[in-house]
């Protein structure tokens, strides 16, 4: 394969379901043919991924048998579900042949949105958490170590918390908009390059993650970076486009090589014999492993707001919130607009889910009309619990339901959490004392920091 | 060119009575009214009055030239015969797409079948086998059926014609 | 008026060939859990969408009132339980008349799943298989599944006594066309 997405034409039925779906107006073709995808508009999100229902049929006549189309898309030979048109691109077999082979570390990281869908592919509740048994999961693979994105989350915050304290204060480029969330980072590229400026220079957790791993990761356990394959396990199809950028080599060599979807997980659980639903919970490896319940919430429509909002608030104000939980962010069903009180500064946050739904907002922009602070933009509709890469849900009728219950699994597990904010991490402060210094210092903007590139 | 007759009923004669519906159950079956055997007999009309808020009129098939019922029919039961669209008992097997294709619903199906338990469908078949012909039009006590014969629909129509040109 | 069995009926003018119900059907009567990973066979679905030119459709059973399958079955594994004609597929096997009978290709035959694996007949080595079609989502409590999912609502339940009833009632109105005077 030779993008991230693509629409097997043999598949396709030319039912335009995609189309409806896709954000950014990228799927299309003449009237009852198999679509196209636009590769110079297309971000990767995957919603057409997820809404696709043209499968392969069991005796059908198209070119290649399934078993070819299996291997052509990277999937594991055990995968059983039926392959629909539009797909994306597979690294089970890779990460696989990593896990058995003895000359490399592999270090894997999940994303949080992962084990709130993970289950599903089991047979389990919708939305059911499971972020122990993944742990376990991830261990009897063969990881050797078992880190988190969470961990990260918590770290993004701590530089983006700063620098958009730092715009604030220094009057610098303002609004603010999130950049962990590739296939907006990738729209903007695209379309916007002129607010190119207004992304946070931070990389997403994902690729902080990867560069720690190759750097700090290896410093701490005395293994050569070389040999490290540094895996990441997402419930996005276009985190695969963000690790292999060719800018995201802060390490030296590739910070993530290999992401695998939540989906491909699951595959793989299953491929080596794993009955996932005995196992029993387990707690991440130290020294990139620990969240709190605010790098966790990242997962879900205005997350990384309210989680940015909880340190923010503290840093200003040297005072805790009142209400760890800010409903005023959450549940966002396109744009939500808030102001959050931050001692004297009446902060205006906007978030927003669905990226088709940016657009008023880049308007305002353009107009010279814009008066918020701090945007919160995620593809997805619902934030990365509906990315994707997540288990895919098949009865139309349910999605919404499916999609409320990760949803509320979120926030659940970020109230059972001890920690709820990222400023609270032991472990990231351990990282900024024993590596990184201090947030926006020197080491941060070589690993964690990133710039953006004209496409188009 | 026209091929097919119908009867048609006169909204503003029809009275409601039904008498067509009890006319039409007898002339397809051997029993005689008044008998303990024909209490056997489903009762199982080819056309149905039909009462509105100011109408009331039978409703029964046209027996269209290009009969959608014919056409939608997979086991070709359903054929030109005379002056009727004609539905063959024997091939019939139920499947309900003449019911489903009828723009006014004048094929219906039933499983009652008098003798052998056949489930087919059944129309107006314009009394083809009553010596006397449709039994509806001959039982109703006003009058309101009639047949629409295709020479009569030619004559009506050359006549219409030209009474167009006359008043002009 | 009899009423006579309901059956699911595709419209080709809002069928825009998906196969959501397709997949909704087998899903539904042979997957526990809602997501893709749970697919451990073929898809089988019950019904059928078919493409003629320009036209796709699903084609299903339409539980004829005189069922040909049922009469064709050598195996007498068809049968009528109330307003359904269903299979017992235990009883199948594997004849081939009701695909034959079947007027509209309803029916398929189709190899039997268990723990994800094919069976595989003893002496003859090839996989058993079974009669296979609409069952109008039978052990369903709110029925027909297909209907529920299909995002361009083109299919639907046809209740033949109303079906008959609302077009003689229409019926009316052009007859009164024909006598106005």
């Amino acid at each position: 394969m030779q993008y991230t997405i693509e629409i097997d034409q043999e598949l396709c039925t030319g039912c335009r379901r995609c189309t409806d779906v896709c954000p950014v107006g990228a799927i299309g073709g003449p009237e009852g043919m198999p679509v196209e995808i636009n590769y110079d508009k297309c971000c990767f999100c995957g919603q057409c991924v997820q809404i696709c229902s043209a499968y392969q049929e069991y005796k059908s006549d198209t070119s290649k048998p399934r078993e070819i189309k299996i291997k052509e898309r990277g999937l594991l030979e055990s995968v059983k579900e039926p392959l629909f048109a539009a797909h994306n691109m597979g690294h089970g077999r890779e990460v696989w042949q990593a896990l058995h082979n003895p000359d490399v570390v592999t270090m894997v990281q999940c994303a949080p949105a992962v084990r709130v869908g993970l289950a599903e592919d089991f047979g389990m509740e919708s939305g059911e958490l499971v972020a122990g048994k993944m742990i376990t999961a991830l261990r009897k693979l063969g990881f050797d170590k078992v880190y988190d994105t969470n961990f990260t989350a918590d770290l993004t915050i701590m530089e983006e918390g700063s620098e958009l304290i730092k715009r604030i204060q220094e009057n610098g480029v303002l609004p603010m908009f999130t950049s962990c969330c590739p296939a907006w980072v990738k729209y903007v590229e695209q379309e916007h390059f002129d607010i190119q400026a207004n992304l946070s220079t931070c990389k997403s957790p994902q690729q902080m993650a990867g560069a720690l791993f190759k750097t700090y990761g290896t410093q701490v356990d005395k293994i050569d970076p070389k040999k490290v394959v540094s895996v990441s396990v997402m419930p996005c199809t276009a985190k695969k486009f963000e690790a292999s950028r060719s800018e995201m080599k802060a390490s030296g060599c590739q910070d993530v090589d290999l992401v695998l979807t939540t989906r491909e997980l699951a595959n793989l659980i299953k491929h080596a014999g794993i009955d996932f639903k005995k196992l029993e919970p387990s707690q991440p490896d130290s020294v990139l492993g620990a969240y709190t319940g605010a790098g966790h919430i990242f997962g879900v429509t205005g997350g990384v707001m309210e989680a940015a909002l909880r340190t923010g608030y503290e840093l200003i104000t040297g005072k805790a919130l009142d209400d760890i939980n800010i409903l005023d962010v959450r549940y966002s069903e396109g744009v939500k607009r808030a102001t959050i009180q931050v001692g004297d500064l009446a902060v205006k946050t906007v978030v927003v889910a669905g990226l088709a739904n940016v657009a008023p907002i880049l308007e305002e922009i353009k107009n010279g009309t814009a008066d918020f602070h701090f945007v919160e933009v995620m593809a997805c509709p619902q934030g990365c619990i509906s990315g994707g890469g997540q288990p895919k849900v098949l009865l139309e009728n349910e999605r919404k339901e499916v999609y409320a219950s990760r949803s509320q699994s979120m926030y659940k597990h970020d109230e059972e959490l001890p920690l709820r904010k990222s400023h609270d991490n032991p472990e990231v402060a351990k990282l900024y004392k024993d590596f990184l210094g201090k947030p926006l210092g020197h080491k941060s903007h070589e690993l964690l920091h990133t710039h953006y590139v004209r496409r188009g | 060119m026209l091929e097919t007759a119908f009867v048609i009923g006169n909204p503003d004669l029809c009275i409601g009575c039904r008498t067509c519906e009890l006319a039409c159950v007898l002339a397809h079956t051997e029993k005689q009214l008044g008998t303990e055997e024909i209490k056997s007999v489903p009762f199982l009309p080819r056309l149905s009055v039909v009462k509105t808020e100011d109408i009331s009129v039978p409703v029964q098939c046209r027996q269209c030239e290009d009969a959608p019922c014919a056409e939608a029919c997979p086991e070709k039961a359903i054929v030109h015969r005379g002056q009727a669209i004609y539905v063959l008992a024997d091939k019939c097997v139920g499947c309900k797409n003449c019911l489903m294709a009828c723009p006014i619903g004048a094929v219906y199906l039933t499983r009652e079948a008098e003798g052998a338990c056949q489930k087919t469908a059944y129309k107006c078949d314009l009394c083809a086998e009553v010596t006397a012909g449709p039994q509806c039009i001959q039982k109703c006590p006003t009058k309101a059926l009639s047949v629409m014969l295709p020479a009569d629909i030619e004559t009506s129509i050359k006549a219409k014609r030209t009474s167009v040109v006359k008043n002009t | 008026m009899e009423k006579l069995s309901p059956f699911v009926l595709g419209d080709g003018k809002k069928c825009i060939g998906c196969k959501a119900c397709e997949i909704a059907c087998h899903v539904s009567h042979n997957v526990e859990g809602i997501t893709a990973g749970n697919i451990d066979t073929p898809v089988f679905p019950k019904l059928f969408v078919t493409r003629v030119e320009e036209v796709t459709m699903p084609v299903q059973c339409h539980h004829c009132e005189d069922a040909p399958c049922a009469q064709a079955c050598l195996e007498k594994a068809i049968y009528f339980e109330g307003d359904k004609v269903l299979i017992q597929t235990e009883k199948c096997k594997g004849c081939k008349d009701c695909l034959v009978a079947c007027p509209f290709g309803a029916v398929e035959l189709v190899p039997r799943f268990t723990k994800g694996e094919v069976v595989i007949q003893e002496n003859l080595g090839k996989p058993l298989l079974y009669g296979n079609k609409c069952d109008l989502c039978n052990t369903r409590k709110q029925g027909p599944i297909c209907i529920e999912v299909c995002p361009e609502k083109a299919l639907r339940l046809v209740e033949p006594h109303k079906e008959k009833k609302d077009k003689n009632i229409k019926a009316v109105a052009t007859i009164a066309g024909m006598f106005k005077k």
